[in-house]
């Protein structure tokens, strides 16, 4: 079978790729799935462990990771929209009308 | 895994696919006569005997119609979007078992391609991948009526896809298992009669059929290309080949909902003599699971004859407000049946026919 | 070094070809999440992602998840963008990696510094002594997730199942307003009942039950 450091090393990559995203993109949809593609490099991780553990745990931390990217996904879209009906726009730069 | 497996496997796919795809075929052909006689009219009757020739025909049509890909359309998600409706509609046959073992030459041959422990998951998976190519055909054709087409068609999906799940846990918490198999052979009881159906998720099946027409884009709930007021939906700006896919994923995902139903609640293969220990019993099953498909198939024309479609918020609130409910009903139910028969063994106390044993 | 290179292949298995595919599909599409100009493309690449690594959970020999790694972020989640990207019509193009502000000068090094204190993590450590457990095929599978959670972490479980309560809720509050958007949106503005109960806040609900 394949050494863990397989696994682990995507995951970090896919996990950076996904920070990038975050860091660099103004879309706030895009944004929220560059937030998605760090949870799910965060359950690749788990279940490598799981597995080569054998402990089911790790993979119930997935499961929770899931129902928390749902919840996450429902509300932020749930609040894209709002911020489009407000601002005709959804670029995260221009959402400032709290700034000082 | 030897190359006489591989070569099994191969065949069995190869096999599975063609019959699929000549089923899809003639399932065209059929809805158009069922159709016609409910309307009192002669259907399809040129081609061929009775017009049996018609899918043929057809099909030569389709692929040598001019292909137009209109001017403002986005091009790639445009292309991609029938080869995602259909892929997954046909994925799905890889794990529904359409019958039992059977001996041929000596050597134990399933009849489906291949079955693991989720099978049920994988189906589920699949199915609800299929969205994606209504969606991206709406949305990339860059028109009017195919994205209003795909809007409904995503939030209906959605919403059905819901009271589907809970529809089936009354099965999973009966059989315990989420193998398509042992939820077929879990029902082989009472001489192969013992169907889930009515033993005891009537309620589920009852939900599990109306959420899958729902899925499945069928009337009563095709309003993501009701043509009286979308032009065709999703599929307004398609011709030729990618047209035929889309409609061929459409006919693909009756058959699996079809088989599915089949699968979960009516017993699959099970059927009078068909788990006897003869030769022939494994081709009874199959028989007799082709004929309950058939049979769901032509409900699916039958109420397509006969019923109107909902409108937009009449379709949500049946779904939100009485499927679910209903379904989590079922689930509270069969939970504390299965319960009370598990820790109290009730069985004891019945006659025997009603505890399944 | 030419040794080298035809020993590492032959020792190779087929899970070893099965890994390096889906890890390329992985990153290639991950990249494409980042590298697109409009949010839809990037969520039809968001897909190949989840599905490629639904395919490693199957080599780790977690079935159970992968399946539902497929239904809820594939099947669910990704439509619900997909859906919001649809409604409000988002085809505005921007430039690749746009933030030109002076963030990209201290998100830049960040991110490297971010991948490269993973990989020397991941160096440094002995991860590559650790053997596979025997038991991980045991550890995957539908029976043995349901039992731990729950039992051992029934609290989890149902502190999850308050925070989607939570979310739906907070969805339906965000959506409540949006009443007359939406039919406006979804066609039907000539009808004159306000249509539709929100249905975002909904599809987690298949895999908490």
């Amino acid at each position: 079978m394949l050494p863990i450091t397989n696994f682990i090393l995507l995951s970090a990559v896919i996990f950076t790729i996904g920070a990038v995203g975050v860091f660099f993109k103004r879309n706030i949809i895009t944004i929220l799935l560059c937030i998605e593609l760090m949870l799910n490099a965060a359950n690749l991780a788990f279940v490598a462990f799981a597995s080569y553990f054998g402990d089911t745990t790790g993979q119930l931390f997935v499961f929770i990771v899931m129902t928390v990217a749902a919840a996450e996904a429902a509300v932020g879209l749930g609040l894209v929209i709002a911020i489009f009906r407000n601002r005709e726009t959804l670029n995260v730069d221009e959402a400032n009308i709290l700034k000082l | 895994m030897t190359l006489e497996m591989f070569l099994i496997t191969a065949v069995k796919i190869g096999l599975v696919l063609f019959i699929i795809l000549t089923a899809v075929a003639y399932l065209t052909y059929m809805e158009r006569r069922v159709l016609a006689f409910i309307q009192v009219r002669l259907g399809p009757n040129r081609v061929g005997p009775f017009g049996l020739l018609q899918p043929l025909a057809d099909g030569i049509k389709f692929i040598f119609k001019e292909d137009v890909i209109p001017n403002d359309v986005t091009r790639f998600i445009y292309i991609l979007a029938p080869i995602t409706a259909l892929i997954p509609a046909l994925m799905t046959f890889a794990v529904i078992p359409f019958g039992d073992r059977l001996e041929i030459f000596g050597k134990d041959i399933s009849l489906y391609v291949t079955g693991f422990n989720v099978s049920l998951l994988f189906v589920f998976a699949m199915t609800s991948l299929g969205v994606y190519g209504i969606v991206l055909a709406g949305w990339s054709s860059n028109s009017k009526y195919s994205l209003f087409g795909g809007l409904r068609s995503s939030a209906q999906m959605i919403s059905y896809e819901l009271a589907l799940s809970l529809s089936i846990v009354g099965v999973l918490i009966q059989v315990g298992s989420l193998d398509l198999v042992k939820i077929v052979e879990a029902q082989s009881g009472w001489y192969g009669m013992q169907w889930n159906v009515w033993a005891f998720q009537p309620l589920g099946f009852l939900l599990f059929f109306i959420a899958v027409l729902a899925e499945t884009n069928r009337v009563p709930f095709d309003l993501p290309e009701a043509e009286t007021e979308l032009v065709g939906g999703f599929h307004t700006e398609y011709s030729s080949l990618k047209f035929a896919m889309f409609f061929m994923a459409e006919y693909a995902a009756m058959i699996t909902a079809s088989s599915m139903a089949t699968v979960l609640f009516f017993g699959g293969w099970n059927g009078p003599g068909a788990s006897a220990d003869t030769w022939w019993a494994p081709l009874l099953g199959l028989l007799y699971f082709a004929i309950k498909v058939f049979a769901f198939l032509f409900v699916y024309i039958w109420i397509r004859g006969t019923l109107p479609r909902f409108r937009y918020d009449q379709l949500m609130d049946f779904g939100w407000k009485l499927l679910l409910p209903l379904a989590i009903f079922n689930i509270v139910f069969t939970a504390t049946w299965k319960f009370l028969f598990h820790y109290y063994d009730l069985a004891q106390y019945l006659p025997g026919w009603m505890s399944g044993k | 070094m030419f040794d080298a290179i035809t020993n590492y292949f032959s020792n190779l298995t087929p899970e070893h070809y099965f890994f390096f595919l889906f890890a390329i599909v992985a990153i290639a599409s991950a990249l494409e999440v980042v590298m697109q100009r409009s949010p839809l493309y990037s969520a039809v690449a968001l897909i190949f992602t989840m599905a490629a690594l639904a395919a490693n959970f199957v080599l780790l020999k977690a079935q159970f998840l992968a399946a539902i790694q497929i239904i809820v972020y594939a099947g669910a989640i990704i439509v619900l963008f997909v859906f919001v990207i649809m409604l409000l019509n988002v085809r505005a193009e921007e430039s690749r990696l746009d933030r030109f502000t002076a963030l990209r000068w201290i998100a830049a090094p960040s991110a490297i510094v971010l991948f490269a204190g993973a990989f020397a993590a991941i160096r440094f450590s002995n991860l590559d002594t650790l053997a596979p457990s025997p038991t991980a095929a045991a550890a995957g599978t539908t029976e043995r997730i349901a039992e731990v959670m729950f039992t051992k972490y029934l609290l989890p479980f149902e502190a999850a199942s308050v925070l989607i309560m939570m979310a739906i809720v907070g969805a339906l509050v965000l959506a409540a307003r949006a009443k007359e958007y939406d039919a406006e949106l979804s066609g039907i503005e000539n009808q004159e009942v306000p249509p539709k109960p929100e249905p975002e806040a909904q599809p987690e609900e298949v895999e908490v039950s």
